[in-house]
């Protein structure tokens, strides 16, 4: 080991540090042991380094090597994918191919290719840290790699710990230390200038005494001086800079998945993505969130979750959705609007509902995600809407006038055409013809939108050529199940929009007596429970309700009993992972922090079959009166519950100790919203062509619009993330290609052609082992050149008599003694090349 | 792990914690600029204090002979430091006496280094370059020392025993057509003095014998002076190809290389020699600037004509048989001429002939160009020339060894 064994201690202990930060910042998912990992990935980097293999070739060997031994080490404590470790691989591989591609990933499969994805990434960090280390030299470059993958850790991760960082700041200050006397080593080596052995001791001493000095004081030093010291030249540029991230946060929002979180599983309810787990200690900064302006601080919903799996949540939506369209092309369950267009709500969720407005000043980023408070209706950015939706096959909807008021939004417009219009007998394409012939024209316009969204419409009469039923087939959104809501521009540092909700103003009474009577979409996705839930689960749901009648006094006494028997604790311990998280913290150890509290509080109410949910978000923010509206941290971050009611939708529940009990029915009367029944309304995406505007428009209502998302990397599908990934991939590689282009050729620009090919060989000579010192003459160092590689000798001799020449004759060398050095040039790079590749490879065949 | 590198992610790290009000990135900004601050100060202080004491045990050696140098850093403030290197710029060939130390609080730091010199010439020893600087390389400081003295290495002298001297024969009786100012055995007469005669002139005997101040006129020697005439015209000097291995202690010839090295031993070791026999010799070097030194016996003259060719070296052009043309009225019968050359001009061997038609004693130590050089033309045109005007003539070939006695060609001189 020529740079020493400590050198490699020390960057061996960089990395696993690095790996260990984030194995322990509560990225659920992984089922990898990423400090070996990290170990292997060294020790794999130094090998490669220390052969004679090409640097182009070397990557690509990694990269190869990194992704089969993720694979590998996931595989190997997972029998399910496959009886030998071989047929193991091959299927997360496959796995690994398909999310590339962009199609969907079961829920199962997310952990095993997050496990596969961040132990590539270590992997890959890993390995060039050590390639730049003992291949390049390059100790700067080696220990900013590990440490940025420290510091995204520490942006993002759930739980990040601030150890890891202090421990990579010493043993990086060491390292640096260490391997600046390898580098002097080298130089004095190559002089001939003899050096105490005792510098490396000496030299790792004080570097690890000075790093824990410096890092020391970076811990104790107060923090918001940086802040103040830079307030007004950041006032300046915080435009730019605005711009610039908010670009770097639609970029990253896409390469992450569709819904700007990431479509694999995070590893903490705050960070809001489609599945989290519960478990571990909580650790929210003080950092701030986001700032509201309205008149009260409210709840903030941001993701609303269906699936428990025992151990955390996630979201079935995809599944309520067919994403194969009819034209080829691939959909996400989203529904876009205009600024200030409105969700439609139906009458079974919008009753004693008020509208509430605020104005909210994102602080930081999360992703795309738009927050608002209970039942979200409009923004003022554009906006894509994710919901459930229903799947159709000839249902019949009844045209009678008293039920006309009752059909899906979508199939309003329709339905008022052909209820207006007289038929007569002729029929086209097996539908009836309107003896009008301009409602027959209506009508066909419709039918050709109601197609290009994916349904099929035809219309029964009756003998008084009066339309009776409309017979449809395909997917139909649910507008009162949203689930989360995006914005359509990136939300970055200081953007801001606002929202327009509906707050329940339903009193207890009215709750209880709402009734259960439960849509189809409610039963089927908020009363399902996994095989985890225990008996006495269950058992004591019932007896925590065996006195109350309705749903909302059930819901009471749940919510009651948990903030009283469970103790409100952020720093428990992650569940047993053969133990359902409900049972374990009912009776094996009653405390934790919100998840834990909604979590109870929502199987038990499933568990006696009252529909349920669990919400992240924020809980209320405090007031701030320099702002000028209510502050929202990041330790705002929240989990609750809502609880269905038949007419009047999703009732918030607050089970959690720390925070303070809700009141129901504060604001009585009925709202305007509530007096009737708005019609539904709905808008064409974005930038969505498939629909041309206007020609939809149900009386009275904006124009409707197709379903769905196009998977085009406008619009953020999956693959079309995993295209922009990829995307990103190559622009960095081309953009590290160009600059290293330009740091081959740019030295060379103003140069003469002369100059030029000494200067080419200066680099060559460096190269090879023979570095041009300013004391060696140019023949000196063709001489050099030349004992190092003998056949390079007559031609690095010519090449360097015509520089002579040129540079220190009596006048410029001709072109034809140019043209002969520059002939030369290439005759020495020729052969040279094959020599240093021959000698190196027989280096390594001799180690 | 340049300074600039660390400032630009210090800028980077603190427009991202401020533009994402992300306070966790503070620690670790404060923590970066500690680490610069600390690595600035260390580095202003590492090289405070710093004292060098710098010795030569002689300041002239010969070719093949060591020089001994010693070198002190002390560390006059009281903080240590951990490294300082001491890089030496001296000219001399092979004197490796750069060094990196370690210093502690008023500690010094002596080393020597004995250096073979194998090349002639006049050196600098210095300057003396310090470095150091923090620990992690980001800043580093430099001071110089400035050149402390010269060292001179005079030409080897190796054994030209084979080469006779030219003889010259004195005949008895005759007039002396000169004089010599220098003392000699043989006295020619007495005079009155002069102002400006040397004192050790004077005879005092007859001065107290005739009550006037007399001094001594002296006849030169016998075996009369010999002006060695050494031909460093820069178009005909020859190198051989290749480079050398480290010289190696042992014998002088190894490390010579040129005709120009050859030329120049031989002329040194012929001048001892003369000297040590009694003679005075003369120099000339002939090449575009001339030197020439007047016959001299004492052994201050031998150090003259050393320190001259310890920094002799080939320089112009001037063809050979421009300077015998030149100098011919120096040269008599009762003057011998050693030629050294390794010219193959035609010229010059007429002029040699000349020479030898005034029955100047003349000897031509002929260097042979192709043994330096494969491509450089031979000498043996020349010696055939040199012979048929009856000269004597030694070739030197490149590699031979100096220590035997030189071959001799053609027929010596009848006396």
């Amino acid at each position: 080991m020529p740079e020493g064994w400590d050198v490699l201690a020390l960057h061996l202990g960089l990395v696993v540090c690095a790996a260990a930060a984030v194995q322990v910042s509560g990225w659920q998912a992984l089922e990898v042991s990423l400090p070996l990992v990290a170990l292997v990935a060294a020790l794999f980097g130094l090998l490669l380094a220390r052969s004679a293999i090409v640097d182009a070739l070397a990557h690509l060997v990694a990269l190869v090597a990194g992704i089969i031994f993720a694979s590998l080490i996931v595989a190997v404590p997972h029998p399910e994918l496959g009886a030998r470790l071989p047929s193991r691989v091959k299927s997360l591989i496959q796995l690994e191919w398909h999310w590339y591609l962009g199609h969907p990933i079961l829920e199962t499969n997310q952990r095993l290719l997050m496990s596969v994805l961040m132990a590539a990434m270590v992997w890959l960090v890993t390995y060039l840290a050590a390639w730049t280390l003992f291949r390049r030299g390059w100790v700067f470059a080696s220990l900013l790699i590990p440490g940025f993958l420290l510091l995204i850790n520490l942006g993002y991760a759930p739980r990040a710990h601030t150890w890891p960082l202090i421990a990579y700041l010493i043993l990086g200050g060491t390292l640096a230390a260490r391997f600046h006397l390898v580098a002097r080593q080298r130089d004095w080596s190559r002089l001939r200038i003899p050096s105490p052995d005792s510098f490396a001791s000496r030299f790792f001493t004080i570097g690890i005494v000075v790093a824990i000095l410096a890092t020391s004081i970076g811990w104790a030093a107060p923090s918001p001086t940086v802040q103040r010291v830079l307030e007004p030249l950041l006032s300046r540029v915080q435009q730019p800079i605005d711009a610039i991230q908010q670009k770097s946060d639609d970029l990253w929002s896409n390469a992450t998945g569709t819904n700007g979180t990431g479509t694999v599983e995070a590893g903490s309810y705050s960070s809001f993505a489609n599945a989290f787990s519960i478990g571990g200690p909580l650790k929210l900064s003080d950092q701030p969130a986001l700032l509201l302006k309205a008149p009260a601080a409210e709840y903030l919903a941001a993701q609303h979750y269906d699936v428990y799996s025992g151990h955390g949540w996630s979201t079935d939506v995809e599944s309520t959705f067919n994403p194969d369209g009819p034209d080829g092309r691939t959909y996400s369950p989203e529904m876009t609007f205009a600024p200030g267009q409105r969700v439609l709500l139906s009458s079974e969720v919008n009753q004693q509902r008020a509208e509430i407005d605020g104005t909210i000043v994102v602080l930081t980023p999360t992703g795309k995600i738009m927050l608002s408070p209970e039942l979200y209706r409009s923004s003022s950015q554009p906006a894509s809407v994710r919901m459930s939706w229903r799947q159709l096959k000839d249902e019949r909807f009844s045209l009678a006038d008293d039920e006309l008021g009752q059909l899906p939004p979508d199939l309003q417009r329709i339905a008022r055409l052909v209820r207006h219009a007289d038929f007569g007998s002729d029929v086209v394409n097996g539908l009836p013809q309107a003896l009008d012939v301009s409602d027959q024209d209506e009508i066909n316009a419709e039918l050709a939108q109601l197609r290009q969204r994916f349904l099929d419409v035809r219309y029964d009469i009756d003998a008084n050529g009066m339309a009776t039923d409309l017979v449809v087939s395909g997917q139909l959104p649910v507008y009162d199940d949203v689930e989360i809501v995006f914005s359509r521009q990136p939300l970055g540092v200081g953007s801001t929009y606002e929202y327009t909700a509906l707050a329940s103003t339903a009193s207890p009474d009215q709750l209880r007596n709402a009734g259960t009577d439960y849509p189809g979409y409610v039963e089927r996705r908020y009363l399902q429970l996994p095989t985890t839930i225990t008996p006495r689960t269950t058992q004591l749901a019932h007896s925590l309700t065996a006195s109350t009648d309705t749903p909302f006094d059930a819901a009471m006494a749940i919510q009651d009993y948990l903030r009283s028997h469970i103790t409100y604790n952020e720093n428990v311990p992650v569940p047993p992972k053969d133990q359902d998280v409900v049972d374990y913290v009912l009776f094996d150890n009653p405390q934790g922090y919100c998840e834990y509290y909604a979590t109870s509080m929502v199987v038990m109410l499933r568990a006696l079959g009252i529909p349920a949910r669990l919400v992240a978000g924020y809980y209320p923010g405090t007031l701030d009166p320099q702002q000028g509206g209510y502050l929202y941290r990041q330790k705002n971050a929240h989990a609750w519950v809502e609880v269905f009611f038949p007419g009047y939708g999703w009732i918030l529940f607050e089970p959690t100790a720390s925070r303070p009990d809700l009141a129901y029915g504060d604001q009585p009367g009925q709202s305007a919203e509530q007096a009737a029944t708005p019609p539904v309304k709905l808008t064409p995406p974005t930038g969505q062509q498939a629909t041309p505007p206007g020609n939809l428009a149900i009386a009275g209502t904006p124009p409707a619009s197709l379903p769905g998302v196009v998977t085009t990397p406008d619009e953020g599908g999956g693959s079309g993330g995993n295209l922009l990934l990829a995307g990103l991939i190559v622009a960095v590689a081309l953009l590290a290609g160009g600059i290293a282009t330009a740091f081959w050729f740019l030295p060379l620009r103003d140069l003469s052609p002369i100059d030029a090919v000494f200067a080419r060989l200066l680099r060559f000579g460096r190269f090879a082992g023979v570095p041009a010192s300013g004391a060696t003459t140019p023949h000196e160092f063709a001489e050099s050149l030349g004992d190092r590689i003998p056949s390079t000798r007559a031609p690095a001799m010519k090449i360097v008599d015509v520089y002579e020449v040129n540079r220190y004759g009596d006048q410029r060398a001709d072109g034809r003694l140019v043209a002969l050095a520059a002939q030369e040039w290439h005759r020495l790079r020729g052969q040279a090349l094959k020599v240093i590749f021959r000698r190196r490879r027989r280096r390594a065949k001799g180690k | 792990m340049g300074a600039l590198k660390v400032i630009v992610l210090i800028v980077v790290l603190v427009v991202v914690a401020s533009v994402y009000q992300w306070p966790a990135l503070h620690p670790i900004i404060y923590s970066l600029v500690a680490f610069l601050l600390l690595a600035f100060l260390w580095s202003r202080v590492s090289v405070k204090g710093l004292a060098v004491e710098r010795g030569l045990a002689s300041d002239r050696v010969q070719v093949g002979q060591s020089a001994t140098e010693r070198i002190t850093i002390v560390n006059r403030g009281f903080l240590p430091k951990l490294w300082v290197e001491a890089r030496d710029f001296s000219s001399l060939p092979g004197h490796r006496i750069s060094r990196v130390v370690h210093l502690g609080a008023h500690g010094r730091a002596p080393w020597t280094r004995s250096t073979v010199c194998w090349q002639r010439g006049r050196f600098r020893m210095g300057p003396l370059a310090l470095s150091s600087g923090d620990p992690f390389g980001i800043f580093n400081v430099r001071q110089t020392v400035p050149i402390a003295h010269e060292l001179i290495v005079f030409p080897a002298i190796i054994d030209v025993s084979g080469v006779p001297l030219p003889a010259v024969n004195l005949q008895g009786g005759r007039t002396r057509q000169r004089l010599t100012s220098v003392a000699t055995p043989a006295i020619a007469g007495l005079r009155e003095y002069t102002p400006g005669d040397p004192l050790n002139h004077i005879s005092w005997n007859a001065t107290a014998r005739l009550g006037r101040m007399m001094v001594k006129e002296f006849d030169p020697d016998p075996t009369s002076d010999v002006w060695i005439v050494l031909d460093l015209d820069a178009d005909y000097q020859y190198a051989a190809t290749g480079r050398s291995e480290s010289p190696q202690p042992g014998d002088p010839i190894q490390w010579l290389r040129s005709t120009e090295d050859y030329g120049v031993t031989i002329a040194a070791s012929l001048a001892q020699r003369c000297i040590n026999e009694g003679r005075e010799v003369g120099l000339i070097v002939s090449r575009g600037q001339s030197i020439r030194m007047m016959p001299d016996r004492v052994e201050r003259q031998w150090l003259r004509v050393l320190e001259t060719l310890a920094t002799a070296s080939a320089f112009g052009s001037k063809p050979l048989a421009v300077t015998l043309t030149e100098e011919a009225s120096r040269f008599s019968k009762q003057t011998g001429v050693i030629i050294i050359t390794a010219s193959t001009a035609a010229d010059w061997t007429r002029s040699a002939a000349s020479l030898a038609q005034r029955q100047v004693p003349l000897t031509v130590v002929v260097l042979n160009p192709a043994s330096f050089d494969p491509q450089a033309p031979p000498s043996a045109a020349t010696i055939s020339s040199l012979l048929a005007q009856r000269v004597h003539v030694y070739p030197v070939d490149y590699g031979q060894d100096l220590s035997t006695p030189l071959p001799r060609l053609g027929l010596a001189r009848s006396a």
